[in-house]
């Protein structure tokens, strides 16, 4: 059997579930609340559903053998010590991207050129700016390569959007789909301030699939599926 | 279930000693603390475990990758340290040193920091250093240098050799480019990248327009006339309560604003400046040769030679404190920590596969940075793990 782990909460769930069934791959729960489930025509998959955040790791600790995640949450989570792959990296949902925000008052910050600036004149005052995120690697990364090195990330897992005005960081760097989020929170994206355009991918555990004929045969029979449905839309 | 599964082991790259490499560590750390000690450094102790606002203020984004962060039971973000430096500055402000009587302390310890060796891992390994803080006369600089590359001659290490950079030098010599100070930034942290092949010069520039730190006019694009910016400043001005600004006030807000002209660099002279970095981060080797190709290349951009004499001077100072002349290179493309420190930076290196056995350099802005007086302050450490390897 093969263990293949979809969002079990977010919007990456309803998508995931309307994907699969589009590809022909209706995924049957004996009841709502079961953390498993089958897919009709399919006897050799078994379906997890686990937090959306928690895929990637699954699938490295090989308590999953495949899954479907955000290619941001990838990313940023995954450990570049193990196998893992990814197979499909667009499927056409889940679209969105990791951006800046600032508060919308910074009437002089417009780009990443003020930010670095920004960070300048906090480091003279003896701070450093403080950024709210879910993406803590990501966003360092970003950073240091466009020469904004006097930063200090707030790892942050709820609401980031009222940061800025409770005071616990200047700015954030979040998921932004619809952008109406941030202006409501008196907030503002940035020129040159997204860090990553992401959608749903599938991932895998390459060696343990690759180590096992019967896993590859699953894995082939999902892929197959998706790339057919993925194909027929274009 | 398997034995495997029952079994723990330690991870990966952590140190377990047994007796005889205990020893052996053990002898290291005091023959190097006896010297510093004669040398008039006294031993102090800071906690393994820090703010990690510490080392984010020290380093930036560029150390804290490095660092091994998490939460402690109550939340708060915390580090193990990553090197001493910032807990011995910490301690010296909390100690309110004045900035006029130097400091001269020792440490050592182990050390936690994330390494790649193609993956990250976490390391840990002991060091022995010694920082000079406050006071100072002009040749402390050869005083640090000497006594770091003279103490590797006493615990073992047959033929030591340093390679000095010099992070002054090069901030200097971006002022002769029409440039602003981010972009000066954003070329220093790539410097590693462009030395390394990873980056290329193009890819720098088309990154550097994306971020809005140059076009090809030079100047901000658009106007911060029009009327609604000014009611917003006008709003800004007037209402400073209720606005989520974080830790920024409407008066830097506005004053910034008003400044902004100079921040945009043009492009062409953008390009002038990241080729002349790309030259100068590839020189290094002996001191005399490398001294002479960086002066040749400064000469063609239009500047005095003698721009170099400092560091030359640096190197006729170790050669009187008994640091051969043979063994001191000279590396322009030495970038590692480049964010904080403020003058020479050098490593200290064995053989002919230059294995790293510690470093150290200048940094004069970290205890203001850190909350504290305006004191000079410089130092190394040695890597105690290399340094008993090297002596095998």
């Amino acid at each position: 059997m093969i263990r293949f782990g979809i969002p079990s909460d977010g919007a990456l769930h309803k998508d995931t579930m309307e994907f699969l069934s589009g590809c022909g791959l209706d995924i049957v729960r004996p009841n709502p609340r079961s953390y498993t489930g089958e897919i009709v025509g399919a006897p050799g998959i078994i379906v997890h559903f686990q937090r959306a955040g928690d895929i990637t790791v699954m699938v490295e600790n090989q308590s999953l053998d495949l899954g479907i995640a955000g290619y941001d949450r990838y990313m940023e989570t995954r450990d570049p010590q193990i196998d893992t792959n990814v197979l499909i990296g667009e499927l056409g949902f889940g679209q969105c991207t990791l951006s800046f925000a600032v508060p919308e008052d910074w009437l002089d910050v417009s780009n990443l050129a003020d930010l670095s600036e920004v960070a300048h004149q906090f480091r003279e005052r003896g701070l450093e700016l403080k950024i709210a995120t879910k993406f803590p690697r990501l966003v360092s990364r970003f950073l240091v390569t466009r020469g904004v090195n006097y930063f200090s990330i707030v790892p942050t897992s709820g609401t980031l959007e009222a940061a800025p005005a409770m005071g616990y960081a200047d700015l954030i760097v979040d998921i932004i789909s619809s952008g109406n989020t941030v202006k409501q929170n008196k907030l503002k994206t940035i020129n040159g301030g997204d860090v990553i355009s992401s959608q749903a991918c599938l991932i895998a555990n390459k060696s343990t699939i690759e180590s096992d004929s019967k896993l590859q045969t699953e894995c082939d029979v999902l892929t197959k599926a998706i790339n057919s449905y993925l194909k027929s839309r274009t | 279930m398997s034995a495997n599964d029952r079994q723990i082991n330690k991870f990966n790259q952590m140190n377990d000693l047994l007796p005889d490499q205990l020893n052996e560590n053990t002898e290291l750390i005091s023959t190097s603390l006896n010297y510093l000690s004669k040398a008039g450094y006294q031993q102090v102790e800071t906690p393994i475990i820090e703010d990690s606002d510490l080392f984010a203020r020290k380093g930036g984004g560029e150390l804290m990758g490095l660092v091994c962060t998490f939460s402690d039971a109550r939340g708060q973000r915390v580090s193990l340290r990553p090197e001493f430096t910032s807990s011995i500055i910490r301690l010296y402000i909390e100690q309110n040193k004045t900035q006029d009587i130097e400091t001269k302390w020792s440490y050592a310890g182990p050390v936690f920091r994330y390494r790649s060796y193609g993956q990250m891992v976490l390391e840990q390994f002991t060091q022995v250093g010694g920082e000079i803080i406050g006071g100072q006369g002009a040749d402390t600089d050869a005083e640090l240098i000497s006594t770091a590359y003279n103490g590797l001659k006493k615990l073992g290490v047959k033929t030591p050799k340093i390679k000095i950079g010099d992070a002054k030098s090069l901030s200097k010599l971006f002022n002769s480019f029409e440039i602003s100070d981010a972009a000066k930034q954003f070329i220093k942290s790539n410097l590693g990248n462009i030395r390394s092949g990873s980056t290329d010069q193009k890819q720098l520039v088309e990154l550097a327009v994306d971020s809005g730190l140059i076009n090809e006019e030079g100047r901000v694009a658009g106007t911060n006339s029009d009327s609604k910016t000014l009611l917003r400043l006008e709003e800004l001005a007037k209402d400073q309560i209720n606005k989520p600004l974080g830790r920024r006030t409407p008066t830097e807000i506005i004053t910034r604003l008003e400044s902004k002209g100079s921040l945009v660099t043009k492009k062409h002279e953008f390009s002038k400046a990241v080729d002349f970095a790309s030259k100068l981060v590839s020189i290094n080797g002996d001191s005399n040769n490398s001294l002479e190709s960086a002066a040749q290349l400064i000469n063609n951009v239009g500047l005095d030679s003698k721009f170099f004499d400092p560091l030359k001077s640096l190197v006729l100072d170790l050669a009187n404190k008994d640091v051969p002349i043979g063994n001191i290179m000279l590396d322009f493309g030495m970038v590692k920590g480049i964010s904080y420190y403020t003058g020479m930076i050098f490593e200290l290196t064995c053989g002919n596969d230059a294995i790293s056995l510690g470093g150290g350099g200048r940094y004069d802005k970290l205890a203001a940075n850190l909350g504290g007086p305006n004191s000079n302050a410089l130092g190394f450490a040695y890597n105690i793990d290399a340094i008993s390897e090297a002596i095998k």
